[in-house]
């Protein structure tokens, strides 16, 4: 039988050395040329207490972010499920700032989270035709309002790259945002604790 | 009817009771429980409806209108016409020609059992959930107006142009069709859709399968009607004084 291994082996055998060497080096150039750098991305408003949940998080969401949310969109129109995992508003209101540079991150803009890397790859993500591309004030205090203090301080720790002057005064924008609308998600709390009923019936108990 | 025959039908009808009660958790009775959690889907267990006294909508629905336009953001299309512009509820003067006798009502989606709509759309878009709820699945819409033209209380819109900063629970985009929804996002939270806590005292939600749901005891006791009921469709939404 022919053996590929063999023959490869032949050919290297008989090769002179000067083209050897030659192959090797087209090789490496090449090699050294696919190993580009990819995107720095926007660093997220909520991190991860340790460094393996947050390895597991970008490991799964580089390859899967897609998947899974074709998969939710359905759940969420079709069946109602409106967990936040997975959630695209949920990954919006972490990812995306309400305001950079006093102004909306719109996803147009090379900054924003979701197309720092799809204007790289030149892929064009249909989802802000219909969907917010930013965060919206009391959504966003509903996310927000159950990031811990110790979190917060781990995020500083957290920062290594080149763009820690932007994320620091992203970091900072965003717990005045936390701090300012703490009161407006508890209040949302109590509101939403009234059972509807009770508020029909008061209502048509004349 | 034999004896026999009662016996059997009064064993069955108690057997679907049986079956009714144990699908449910152990110490949740789904009749009780308003909200659902947000992991669970939604059930057929429960239809929703909406009930609507005309004669107590002093304005004739004006304040549900601007409630529904706050909460899912359309109307302010800036480069539509006024044909073009979206209206997912409307107010609707019928006057009786004999009397002239003038009626307003707010007519939105009227939430059929057998929606046209869904008949009619080719991909599937155009959907009625387990609990009643009609809407456009807007992911596969292809923007085909069929379900417009199938929809006999003309409840349906269609997005002309790009549009940005929508509603974070109402996605809206171009080239798709969109109608109310009953506030599905406020509802699977537990609360009732804008337009009844717009005005309370003249429109009631709840669960139309559930005869302890007040209303499903005020339909029984003074009836609901339909518009354009000869059509059969068995709307979810129900007027009175009309």
């Amino acid at each position: 039988m022919f053996n590929s291994y063999l023959y490869i082996n032949g050919i290297a055998n008989r090769m002179p050395l000067i083209l050897k060497v030659f192959i090797l080096a087209i090789a490496t150039v090449g090699l050294y040329a696919c190993d580009s750098e990819p995107p720095k991305l926007m660093k997220a408003v909520k991190q991860f207490e340790s460094d393996e949940q947050r390895t597991a998080h970008i490991d799964n969401m580089r390859k899967n972010h897609k998947d899974l949310l074709r998969h939710k969109r359905d759940e969420t129109v079709i069946k109602g499920i409106r967990t936040e995992e997975h959630s695209l508003n949920a990954c919006i209101n972490c990812h995306v700032p309400a305001k950079y540079n006093g102004k909306i991150l719109r996803h147009s803009d090379p900054k924003h989270f979701c197309a720092t890397c799809h204007s790289y790859v030149a892929a064009k993500p249909d989802c802000f035709q219909c969907h917010v591309d930013h965060p919206v004030s009391n959504t966003v205090a509903q996310a927000e309002s159950n990031i811990s203090k110790k979190i917060q301080t781990k995020t500083q720790s957290l920062m290594l790259d080149s763009m820690t002057q932007v994320n620091t005064n992203l970091l900072n924008e965003n717990q005045l945002v936390i701090n300012t609308t703490n009161d407006v998600s508890t209040a949302h709390k109590k509101t939403s604790n009234n059972d509807p009923v009770d508020v029909i019936g008061e209502s048509r108990s004349e | 009817m034999s004896n026999i025959d009662s016996y059997r039908r009064k064993f069955i009808s108690g057997l679907a009771g049986v079956a009714a009660t144990a699908t449910v958790a152990p110490g949740v009775f789904l009749r009780q429980a308003h909200a659902k959690a947000p992991d669970e889907p939604a059930s057929d267990k429960v239809r929703w409806g909406i009930l609507i006294d005309t004669n107590k909508l002093t304005d004739g629905g004006d304040a549900c209108i601007a409630a529904c336009k706050k909460e899912h953001g359309w109307g302010d299309e800036k480069h539509s016409n006024d044909a073009q512009k979206s209206q997912w509820i409307r107010k609707v003067t019928v006057t009786e020609k004999l009397t002239g006798h003038t009626v307003t009502l707010p007519v939105m989606c009227q939430h059929c059992e057998t929606p046209p709509c869904v008949d009619v759309c080719p991909t599937g878009a155009s959907m009625k959930r387990a609990d009643g709820i009609v809407q456009v699945n807007k992911h596969i819409c292809i923007g085909c107006r069929y379900c417009m033209m199938a929809c006999p209380y003309k409840a349906r819109s269609f997005v002309h142009e790009e549009l940005q900063d929508q509603k974070q629970n109402t996605p809206r985009g171009k080239g798709t069709v969109e109608s109310c929804n009953m506030c599905v996002t406020r509802v699977d939270a537990g609360k009732n859709p804008a337009c009844v806590d717009a005005a309370p005292e003249a429109l009631l939600f709840g669960d139309l399968k559930d005869p302890e749901s007040k209303i499903s005891k005020a339909l029984k006791k003074y009836g609901g009607t339909q518009i354009r009921a000869d059509l059969g469709l068995n709307t979810g939404v129900r007027y009175w004084g009309i």
